[in-house]
């Protein structure tokens, strides 16, 4: 407690979470943290761990590198020393860390969390796979079957360790492409996944299904988002009135959302969303805290949805309507 | 950042200069002899090759070892010795990249030499044009490195 209520120089939010090693040195400099001496001192380990780290992957063979591995094997290390410094609250406390026991036990550190990571990424994928949904979407499934599991079995934490080496082609709710990296990337990766199937799987797949069909005959082949489509559909239920049980809304309900927000400005249809939203929570028993905030974050980006599209009198595609199946 | 990099460059470079000289004392036994400017030449050549060819060179040693192995050729006089050297440098750097890194410098120095010495007779331009080419079709192919068209022979016919 009193480690996160500490004070800092350094203020997290100012590091990039991506390249969290260079801002930190970067910041700890301007704030006078760190003198010329220092910098210089950790630039220097940062080269002689780059330089073992270059030895053990040519092995004694070689005296050289293509300039491209050599940096692969340089943002490894940063990637991996970034790691262990970001279990520091406090940035002030990594920068002093670092400091004083160096970046090679920075590293060390750092690729022991890779491996403890590693294992919680195993048995979330667990029980990710336990709670998938049972529907025929290629990139849901091949990015939650094949996908993770490539990455298992060729992740490369000693080298590469900020390349994730898959293509994680199912979107999520919360984009993560270009917030992080790595092993950081596939955690989030999976524990969103995790939070969207719980969420799904307080409806029935059947009912999904339908939704998703509704949406586009041809929706085993789309990259969508399945969570984003059933949370909006939900919202449209609530809307008019309707059990959200039955995922799909009428025509005339369509129309009625329309003139409901029609001359509405953003912000009350984000009031009218947000206390639909609470009903939902209340009514879905989401007590999940951490699936709550997952939804929550993002919640700007629904309402920005709907708002354009009642501009654009595109209503339709954010919300879907009874259709008939073909067979 | 850079000029830190700079004086550990600057470093390395005495280093070699100082091994360089280390090898000129022995093999000036064999009425072989790199001046000041000749060696200075080298490592600029290298540097040059290390930018084409996009690699970075972290330990001494590539030039001695080229030095070394070289130094009781046939095909090397006074005359030529600097020139082949810098040209030796130049196909051992390309074909570092051309072979994938799938084999360690003393094993392509010494195929380079055999070859040298062998098939190529001296022949600087028949070593990186036609035999190291083929030696790396060998080696992706799995094949030892000196083999010949006819399955199992190789370039000497052993």
């Amino acid at each position: 407690m009193k480690e996160i209520d500490s004070i800092s120089t350094i203020k997290r939010e100012n590091l990039d979470e991506r390249n969290y090693f260079k801002t930190l040195l970067e910041e700890a400099y301007y704030h006078q943290m760190l003198t010329d001496n220092d910098m210089v001192n950790l630039q220097m380990q940062a080269l002689q761990l780059l330089d073992e780290r270059i030895y053990k992957y040519n092995g004694a063979g070689s005296s050289s590198i293509r300039k491209e591995i050599m940096e692969e094997i340089s943002n490894s290390n940063s990637y991996t020393i970034g790691i262990y410094l970001k279990t520091f609250r406090n940035p002030d406390d990594a920068i002093k860390d670092m400091k004083e026991k160096g970046v090679e036990i920075a590293y060390q550190e750092g690729r022991k969390k890779i491996d403890k990571l590693l294992n919680v990424i195993r048995v979330m994928y667990m029980k990710v796979k336990e709670n998938k949904l049972n529907i025929e979407n290629d990139t849901y499934n091949d990015t939650l079957i094949g996908g993770i599991e490539g990455f298992l079995k060729i992740y490369n934490p000693d080298f590469k360790a900020q390349d994730i080496k898959i293509t994680a082609d199912y979107p999520l709710y919360n984009n993560l492409i270009g917030k992080l990296d790595g092993i950081e990337f596939i955690k989030e990766y999976l524990n969103s996944l995790y939070l969207e199937n719980i969420f799904c799987k307080k409806f029935p797949e059947e009912k999904i299904k339908y939704l998703l069909y509704g949406y586009s005959h041809d929706y085993k082949e789309l990259i969508i988002n399945i969570f984003e489509i059933v949370l909006l559909e939900t919202i449209g239920c609530k809307l008019v009135k309707r059990d959200i049980q039955d995922l799909i809304i009428s025509t005339a309900e369509l129309n009625e959302i329309y003139f409901m927000f029609k001359d509405k400005e953003k912000t009350k249809v984000k009031q009218k969303i947000n206390s639909i939203y609470q009903e939902i929570r209340n009514e879905l028993l989401l007590d999940n805290q951490e699936l709550q905030k997952y939804i929550e974050k993002n919640f700007d980006y629904i309402v920005e949805i709907i708002t354009t599209a009642v501009k654009h009198s595109t209503l339709d595609k954010v919300f879907i309507t009874q259709k008939f199946i073909e067979n | 950042m850079e000029n830190f990099y700079l004086q550990i460059i600057s470093k390395r470079k005495q280093i070699e200069i100082a091994n360089i000289k280390k090898c000129n004392e022995y093999i000036s036994k064999y009425g072989l002899v790199l001046s000041d400017n000749q060696i200075s030449n080298l490592l600029e050549r290298r540097k040059e090759t290390l930018k084409q060819t996009g690699r970075v060179e972290f330990r001494e040693g590539t030039i001695d070892k080229l030095i070394k192995e070289f130094y009781d050729s046939l095909y090397i006089n006074q005359e030529n010795y600097a020139i082949t050297l810098y040209e030796l440098i130049e196909i051992f750097y390309e074909y570092k990249n051309e072979t994938m890194d799938l084999i360690t410098d003393d094993e392509l120095i010494r195929f380079m030499k055999k070859s040298f010495d062998g098939v190529c007779q001296g022949d600087l331009e028949y070593l990186s044009g036609t035999v190291m080419y083929k030696m790396r079709e060998n080696l992706l192919n799995g094949k030892p490195l000196d083999a010949s068209e006819e399955e199992g022979e190789g370039y000497e016919g052993d």
